[in-house]
This record gives C-alpha cells, structure tokens and sequence, in this order.
C-alpha cells in the first residue's frame, strides 16, 4: 500500500444518535486498495453500528456523515445498495440456508424464475476454483463446517464483486486450522488489492493480519496506528500498549461510591465448577473461588468468554426441566457456610438465599406484558412460606393464597425504595424505560431478601443516573453482609466496584486480579492475550 | 385519583357483547330465547363446552394448546358406557346403585386424566410441540373408542348415572343457591375498600346477571346438574388464576417462560398438571355427555375442542400465552352456546350456522387482537 494511493473506502464525520445515547461521533474510517484495517474497540464502543451504517443495514438519512467509495460519494438505502457498491459483510453469525447447495448460495439474489441448472454449476464451480477455495458447487450448505460456512460466505461476497469485505469476528468459532485457512485467504485478498476491515478482540489475531489499527472508545475515533512506518515494522510490544491505553483509555469517574469495608466470614465456595454445551464445547472450565460476605467480586473477560455460563450454571439454569437446559453437563461443587448445597435449579437456589439479576432483561428478567406487581413478586412467590419471611404468600402450596393488600404494599414499599417511576403498580413493565425496568429487576430479586447476590450486566443499556444509582445500591447491600458476584463487560464498572476480580477466557480463570493493585491494562492483557 | 371515577368498560366488553348478542337473538325469536325453559337448555348446552374451556384456558395461558379434548371425550363417554352396560354396573339393584354410578363416573374421568398425563409427559420431557402431540391423541383416543364400543353407540345406561346429564335440582333449591352465590358476590363486592366507578358497574352486572339466573331456573325444572358443576369448576378456575400462587405462575410462564424458570417457577411441574387437568375435564365432560344422550358414542364430542378454544380466544385469552382470563373464557362459552342455540330457534340451516359461527369468531379475535395492539396492556382484575 502506498500512501500516493486513492483509498477504496473513506467513510467521513460518521456521527449517529439512538434514543438517549450518541453511539458514534464524528468517526472517521479508511481503507485502502491491499490494506488489512483491523477495527477495536470494547464492547459498545460503536463498531458494530458503524458497520452496520457501512453495510447499509442503517439506511442514509439515519445518520450524519458520509461515505465515500473509489473517491465517489455513494448512499445507501438498504443493503441491497451497500451490496452494488461493492460493500459485503461476512458475518459472525453466518445467515446461510442449510437445504440450498453453494451453487444457489451464491447466485440467490439473481436467481431467475426458471433455473438453468446445469449452467448455475458449471459457471459458480469454475468460479470456485478460480479464485482457490476449495469448495464443490453442488454441496448442500447445511452440510458443511462452520469455517465451510463461512467460505461460502466469502465466495458470495466475492461473486458480487465485492470491494470491502467486513469481517466481523471470523474466527470466534473455527478450529485452528480453519483459522489458518482464513488467514490465507484474507492475505490473498490483500494481494489483489481488496480493502479489509477486520473486526476483532484478539491480539494475537491483530498482529497477523492488520497494516493498520483503528480503535473507538465510546464512538468516537481513540486513535490509529500504521503496523510498518517508513520501511520498518513495528514490535508488538511498542504497539500494544498503545491499544490498550485507546481502548479503554476513559479515567474511572467518580460515579462509584466508596467501597465496603466490611468483609466477613467465608459466604460461599466454588470448585471445579465446569459446564459443557450439548455440542460438548466447554463453556466452562474447572472453575474454583470463594466469596466473603460483604464482598463483591468481578467477572471480567471479553463477550463469550463464559462470565454469564458461570453465572447460570451455578444458579441452576442449565437443569434439564428449564427452556434451554437440555443436553447441557454441569460439574462442580458448592459450599454455602461450609454447608454443602447441591442447586439443581432456581427454585433450589432461591431457597438457599440466592438472586438473580440476569444481563437479558427482556429475554429472562421480565415478564413484559405483565404489571410490575407481578413481576416484582414472581421470584419471592417461589419461596414457601416455611421462612416466615413471605409476607405474601403464607403457606407452601402452588394452590396457597397470595395476599393481595400484601403483595401491593410491597411492591409499592420496593417502587419508592428504588424511586421507580411509574403510574401505577398495575401498569405493564413494558411502558417502563430501560433502567426503570432494571431497577424492577433488582427490586424483585432484594424483596426474596439474598444472602448471595448474582449481577451479570447490572448497568447494561441504561442511563447514566439510573446507573449510579444501582451502584450505589450495590455498595449498601455489600455493607449489609451480603455477597455480591458481579459479572461486567465494562472493567471500569468492575474495578470501580469490585474487591477481587476473576477474569475469564475461554471459559477458563485466566487471573484473579485485587482490584487496588490492578489496572486495565493488566485486565486487558488477561483477557484478550 | 381520578382514575376511579373512569369506568373501565374493557373489562365488561365481552360481556356486553354477550348481552347485545342475546337481545338480538331474544328480538328475532320474540322472545323466545328468553323464556325461562329456553335458557335452562342453554345453559345445559353450554355446561359440557365450557367446562372443557375452563381448562382450555390454562393451557393457552401457558402457551399450548390441546386438540385431542373432542376425541377423549368420546373415549371417555364410551369408558363409562363399556363400565355401565358391559360390567353392569349401571343394572345394580337400588341400594348399590351409587356405587356403579361413582365408579363409572370416576372410570370416565381417570380416562381422560391418563391421556391428559400422556400429552403432558410428552410435551415436558421431549419437547414436542404440544400442537402435534394432542393431534396424535386426538386420533389416537378416537380409534380406542371407536374400538372399544366396536363401533357402536353404548346403550341404555343406568337411569341414576343419566341424571348426571338430564337431572335437575328443584327450582326451590336452585332459586336458593342462585340467590345465595349471588349474595356472596355482592357481599365481597361491597366490602371491597375504596370502591371506584368500575366497582359499582360490577355489582350492576352481578345484580342483572343473578336476577336472569333466578328467572331461567325458577321457571323451568330448575338448574341442571351439568351447570352446577360447571359453575363449580369456573369458580375455581377462576379462584386460582386470579388468587393463588399457581395464578401468577401460569400467567409468568406463558408470558415468558425464561423468566418464569429464574424466578424459580417450576415449569414442569406445572405444565404437566395443566394437561393432566384439562384431561381430567375431558373424561368428566365424557361422563356427563354420555349421561345426557343415555349412551355413550364413539363418534361424540367431535369438534369440541375448537369449540373450547374458540370460547378461550372470544374471551379474550391470547394464543401467545400470559394474558387472559377463565372469566372471559366462560363468557366466550355462553357467545358460542347462544349462537349455536339462537340460530337454531331460529331455523338456520346447519351449514348456514357453520359459516356463521366461523364469520364471528374471526371477528370477535380480529376486534380483540386490534384493540390490543398498541400497547400490549393487559388489564385484568
């Protein structure tokens, strides 16, 4: 690549709002013909939306900025545009139909009404070799590997003629020889002078591929980097310092209170916690920790590396009766003060004193189109009443009556602790905004009164307020005695309120980090290398 | 607040609706459909149909659905027939007559009980969807009776069993225990504390609803027995979605299964006994259909279980699951039953009814379905 060159794709001041947040800023992206541009950036820092505006999945007119192909300005109205400009995504989540064979994979969007079969495979099958993958015309999709999968994929986008090709993850599930296969092929590309944006966590992955890095921070550019400058190549020990600082280069803001003092006695004990998918992918691995009261300890890693499995194998989710429980193996110990506890599923953990504030509100949280009285009582209806803590539902049977004045006066008693706004407790939680509803949620899980206390996202996808208030929350239970296991994306929220901090890769505990002697940076590294 | 002044008239739509129904019907019949002896049959009509919705109910609520009711039943009915008429049971001498009665109702209902486990066990623990497996069993029940009956009707059963079916409680003692049930609504009603707009129409309707009651049942031989075990049945179907523990948990798991199983409901437990109930339901509506015919057929009870659905979604219960309630399911049981009754006073053709009858249940889910719509509101006592 030389810097006398046009670039192939310039996108300009691309700034896009969403209701409440600015998700990108003014962000600026190049590339160039032969380049391999590597994007970064945390979890929510703007990669996906700007590829996704690239893509034209976000129509023109849904965004300020401008995007620029070959010199030209181009706008899309739908991704059939982004398509005929020479723009393709290769999914993480491959979109393939498992019953079309390559051949039809590739010509779908031109398929004709009457189908010249023999002339569909001759032609895609000479294209297939020509451009080196080897894949045969008349295979059956669903029949193929996932990094099968995603060469038909590639194959598609290049059918298309396409330009830019956007990886968004690629290698997230290929076995590493498939791995190696992509990396071929990526550098191939590069030599016929295709422009590649990379979107990846993994640095080893950076430092293959990329000619440049490219890091977002909270939707706005955090800096850039050529791997080779004036004939020399870079060490990845000068450049990788640099990314991280970008990536998560935002100071801790004061928003987190003060952290508890107290720990106590030992609340709880983990060994060997392992869980495994019915496909036998280990989700995960021979986990062991312990929690105090009073303390709250961090799970950190990047998206897929196991923080909510560990989370929902330990409450119990995984049971074969639940909705997705089937064919999932769960292995492990569990002491809560010294007392061996065998949790089979949420009930059972419920009844041991254990909460659950889930990272899907939407998917496992709530009951949307159920009031808010309802959904804050749900949880505490499963305790029988041999605790005489049920105040509204005395008596053990799923025949026994609920207290109506009860029910209400405890809802109302939880809306006003945690300042909900609403109208009425009758009112569908869905009217609620996000961090309404997340208050909800922690609200029903306090009212079963917990002795240990599960987060996974607490703060995910709500305002700023909402979200010092829920911290400050977290620190007053601490102080009240109760354990606190709190699994975050964002380290700044983990190091802002943790005391320990567990951080996972793979499923596996890559450190257990003190969160006065640690760092970001060092989270990063532990996380991502 | 002012909201207590506002009549919340969504809840009483179908009502209404019902009500509007029947005063055309009692218009074009010129009152005949009023008449005490006219509404007695209805309401006997209706008993059978909305028994099978009052379980019906539970069953959408928490997402299913159950088509194998019609089939079981006949088997059901037939059951009870084989035990009348091929073990004699239905031939015993005065005194031990209620034993043969018992046993034969009791035969019917764990019949359909044992079909109600086979669909549930094999919904909860294989994950079939529960469309496809009370298909089977609604074929499968079908042939067993067709099988056990050889293919043809059971009959004469012993005349204390039919009184299940054709027995009536004297009109004094219906007038009593209409005015009594009656009373207790308004009792409960009136010491309801901060009573709003909305309170006051329900004690209207309670009053006009009672006082209809009162002259169908006193002026013809009084409430038959079907009724009265359907009433029954409704008030504690009614009793526990709305009261209990069980209540909030059907309603949680059809609105969000995921979030049910967190919370620590327990899923399967519930999804089972709902089906095994709602089979129990069927084996019962066998017995009483079989009473009333005096003989128990192999080919009845065809079509039920649309007809049990249908009342379901009338009354305002989503096939999604999580919203509804057996209120709405019992009115939507008395639309179909006036329909079906009115229509005949009135001499339509059958196959004029059919289209109807089809015409309006479109209508009726179309109206509810749009209402719904914007916000998704579910406002239900």
């Amino acid at each position: 690549m030389s810097d006398s060159a046009a670039p192939l794709l310039e996108l300009r001041k691309i700034s896009k709002n969403f209701p409440g947040t600015r998700a990108l800023d003014c962000v600026e992206l190049s590339v160039f013909p032969g380049e391999v541009v590597t994007l970064l950036g945390e979890n929510g820092a703007g990669k996906s939306t700007l590829m996704k505006i690239l893509s034209g999945v976000w129509p023109e007119g849904s965004f300020e900025g401008q995007i620029f192909i070959q010199g030209k300005s181009v706008r899309f109205r739908d991704t059939r545009d982004a398509h005929g400009a020479g723009v393709a995504m290769i999914h993480q989540e491959l979109s393939v139909f498992p019953e079309l064979t390559v051949a039809e994979h590739l010509e779908l969007d031109q398929l004709p009404r009457w189908i010249d079969w023999k002339g569909l495979y001759t032609r895609t099958q000479s294209f297939l070799d020509s451009i080196g993958l080897e894949l045969s015309a008349h295979d059956k999709v669903g029949g193929l590997s996932i990094g099968g999968r995603q060469l038909v994929e590639i194959a598609r986008a290049l059918y298309r003629n396409a330009q830019i090709l956007v990886f968004d993850e690629p290698t997230s599930a290929l076995t590493e020889s498939e791995v190696r296969k992509l990396y071929e092929i990526i550098n191939k590309l590069r030599k016929e002078g295709h422009g590649i944006i990379y979107i990846t966590h993994r640095m080893d992955e950076v430092f293959e591929l990329s000619d440049r890095m490219v890091v977002l921070r909270d939707g706005k550019n955090a800096g850039e980097i050529l791997r080779c400058e004036n004939g020399t190549v870079k060490s990845r020990k000068e450049i990788e310092p640099k990314i991280i600082t970008w990536m998560v280069g935002r100071e801790i803001q004061d928003i987190y209170p003060i952290k508890n003092k107290k720990i106590g006695a030992q609340l709880c004990r983990v060994q060997g916690l392992t869980l495994r998918s019915p496909r036998g992918k280990t989700l995960v691995h021979k986990l062991d920790f312990e929690l105090r009261e009073g303390e709250i300890l961090g799970f950190g890693g990047l998206l897929g590396a196991g923080r909510s499995e560990t989370f929902e194998a330990l409450f119990g989710i995984f049971h074969p009766s639940g909705p997705r429980g089937r064919g999932f193996n769960k292995q492990g110990n569990l002491w809560i003060r010294n007392k061996r506890q065998d949790l089979k599923t949420p009930t059972d953990s419920i009844r041991a004193e254990m909460a659950f504030v889930s990272e899907d509100r939407k998917g496992n949280g709530l009951v949307l189109n159920q009031s808010i009285q309802k959904n804050l009582t749900l949880p505490l209806l499963s305790k029988p009443s041999v605790f005489p803590s049920n105040p509204i539902c005395q008596g053990s049977w799923l025949t026994s009556f609920v207290n109506p004045v009860q029910s209400a006066k405890e809802t109302q008693r939880w809306v006003k602790e945690f300042k909900i706004k609403i109208s009425d407790i009758e009112q569908p939680v869905s009217e609620l905004s996000g961090g309404n509803q997340q208050k909800v949620v922690l609200a029903k899980w306090l009212l079963t009164n917990p002795e240990i206390l599960f987060l996974d996202e607490p703060t995910r996808g709500i305002d700023v307020g909402s979200k010092s208030e829920i911290y400050q929350w977290i620190q007053r239970l601490a102080s009240q005695g109760m354990g606190i296991l709190l699994a975050s994306s964002e380290m700044p929220e983990l190091l802002g309120l943790c005391h320990r901090i567990i951080v996972l890769r793979e499923g596996k505990m890559t450190s257990e980090l003190v969160s006065q002697n640690t760092s970001q940076e060092e989270m990063m590294r532990a996380a991502a290398l | 607040m002012n909201s207590n002044r506002k009549i919340n008239w969504k809840i009483y739509r179908s009502l209404l609706a019902l009500f509007l129904v029947m005063g055309v019907l009692a218009v074009f019949t010129q009152g005949t459909f009023l008449t005490s002896r006219n509404l007695t049959n209805l309401s006997r009509q209706v008993a059978i149909n909305g028994i099978l919705a009052v379980g019906m109910t539970f069953v959408i609520l928490i997402g299913g659905i159950d088509l194998s009711v019609g089939s079981v039943v006949a088997l059901s009915g037939v059951v009870a027939g084989f035990l009348q008429v091929n073990l004699g049971l239905g031939q015993l001498n005065e005194g031990s007559q209620w034993i043969g009665t018992t046993l034969s109702i009791s035969g019917a209902v764990f019949t359909g009980l044992l079909c109600g486990v086979f669909n549930g066990w094999l919904i909860t623990r294989y994950r079939i969807a529960p469309f496809i497996i009370t298909l089977g069993m609604m074929v499968i029940a079908r042939g067993l009776a067709l099988i056990f009956a050889k293919g043809a009707a059971i009959s004469p059963l012993g005349d204390q069993f039919n009184e299940l079916g054709q027995g009536y409680l004297s009109p004094l003692l219906s007038i009593f225990l209409v005015l009594g049930s009656g009373s207790v609504a308004l009792v409960f009603q009136f010491f309801k504390k901060n009573k709003t707009a909305s309170d006051w129409v329900a004690v209207a309707f309670t009053v006009l609803l009672t006082s209809l009651a009162v002259w169908a049942f006193q002026g013809y031989r009084g409430l038959p027995y079907p009724v009265i075990i359907f009433a029954g049945i409704a008030l504690i179907g009614m009793v526990l979605l709305q009261k209990t523990r069980l209540g909030r948990f059907v309603l949680a798991l059809g609105g969000n299964p995921e979030a049910a199983w967190l919370a620590g409901v327990p899923i399967r437990k519930i999804t089972l006994g709902i089906y095994v109930v709602l089979g129990a339901l069927a084996g019962l509506s066998g017995a009483i259909l079989s009473a009333r015919l005096n003989g128990a057929l192999p080919t009845a009870g065809e079509l039920f279980e649309l007809d049990a659905i249908a009342a379901v979604v009338i009354g305002g219960t989503s096939l999604l699951g999580g919203i509804g309630t057996v209120r709405g399911s019992i009115l939507g049981a008395f639309f179909i039953g006036s329909l079906n009754n009115g229509m005949s006073l009135l001499d339509v053709s059958e196959f004029y009814q059919k289209v109807i009858k089809g015409v309006i249940i479109i209508l009726a889910v179309w109206f509810d379905t749009r209402e719904r719509a914007p916000s998704r509101a579910v406002k239900e006592a």
